[in-house]
């Protein structure tokens, strides 16, 4: 039952964060440079989670017998959320370095820490060795 | 009520769910942190997601209060009728969905009218299937919405106006930006 919430909860907020990505023009946190492909995307992500989720296990289960009480909900979901935001980070950093100026711009908010530089940095090291 | 149509059954079973609801509005409120290319509207939809987070904190805290005070039997219980949910074993009065999901909705309606417009049509099923599948009274959903709701717009309202909520405001501006 967590793996199952944190799964929902990872794949949803991907998924708004890609859908606020498109609308805030955060172009370093989106997966396709397009921002009506990123809401589609973002969608998407949403109807999987619930799918999986719904797909895992009966709907109903108390929280007295295997189901998540309010408090337990609020911290797995705080956590997935973080876990989202990272995950969505290097991964759209990963594919901004695998293909290098398809995004130009200049940098904003999150995105001017910037993930895709450190690793380019550790792959050049990585190829001295 | 239910039982008798098989559609909406179906459709209320998953509306009632502990998690399908929860699960989006709090979606929307984590990508209300990010959404706006506007950097002074985003201070203030950042605002909003923290004032419907300490409204979903402050009205379960009542919440819990009320609940041991006000020990009201389940519709299930006292009525004939089929339930189509897990029996809960706590007070009825107030709904606590209704609560966290007004609360949560509310928040996202201070920021955003469109997105926060859906988000109450989701409390609202939300209480509604709740009523529906043989879980709550009318009355539990209808002060449990007006709690949740109103906590989150006291603590906006208390941002916006109060010397203390000011305050806040600013040291809370000053550490976004």
């Amino acid at each position: 039952m967590i793996f199952d919430y944190v799964v929902l909860v990872l794949m949803n907020c991907l998924g708004a964060l890609q859908i606020a990505a498109a609308r805030n023009r955060f172009r370093r946190l989106l997966f396709f440079q397009n921002p009506h492909g990123s809401v589609i995307l973002g969608l998407g992500f949403g109807a999987l989670g619930f799918i999986w989720f719904f797909r895992s296990g009966p709907l109903h289960i108390p929280d007295t017998a295997g189901g998540l009480a309010g408090f337990q909900q609020f911290a797995l979901f705080s956590f997935g959320a973080v876990a989202a935001l990272l995950l969505n980070w290097l991964l759209a950093s990963l594919l901004f370095y695998l293909a290098k100026g398809i995004f130009p711009g200049e940098l904003q908010g999150l995105s001017s820490v910037n993930i895709s530089r450190l690793l380019k940095i550790f792959l050049r090291k990585w190829q001295n060795y | 009520m239910g039982g008798n149509i098989d559609w909406l059954d179906l459709l209320s079973s998953y509306l009632v769910n502990d998690y399908l609801i929860p699960v989006l509005l709090s979606s929307i409120v984590f990508g209300l942190w990010f959404s706006n290319p506007d950097k002074n509207r985003l201070n203030f939809d950042r605002l909003c997601v923290l004032a419907s987070l300490l409204g979903v904190g402050i009205s379960n805290a009542i919440n819990s209060v009320l609940n041991q005070f006000f020990s009201r039997p389940r519709p299930f219980e006292t009525l004939e009728m089929n339930l189509l949910f897990y029996p809960p074993s706590d007070s009825s009065f107030p709904a606590n969905p209704a609560v966290v999901g007004f609360a949560l909705a509310v928040g996202i309606f201070l920021a955003n009218r469109w997105l926060g417009s859906f988000a109450l049509f989701l409390a609202g099923m939300w209480g509604i299937s709740r009523i529906y599948s043989g879980v709550n009274f009318p009355l539990d959903v209808l002060v449990g919405s007006l709690l949740g709701g109103g906590s989150t717009l006291i603590v906006k309202v208390g941002f916006t106006y109060s010397p203390v909520g000011r305050m806040i405001t600013r040291k809370f501006s000053k550490w976004l930006n």
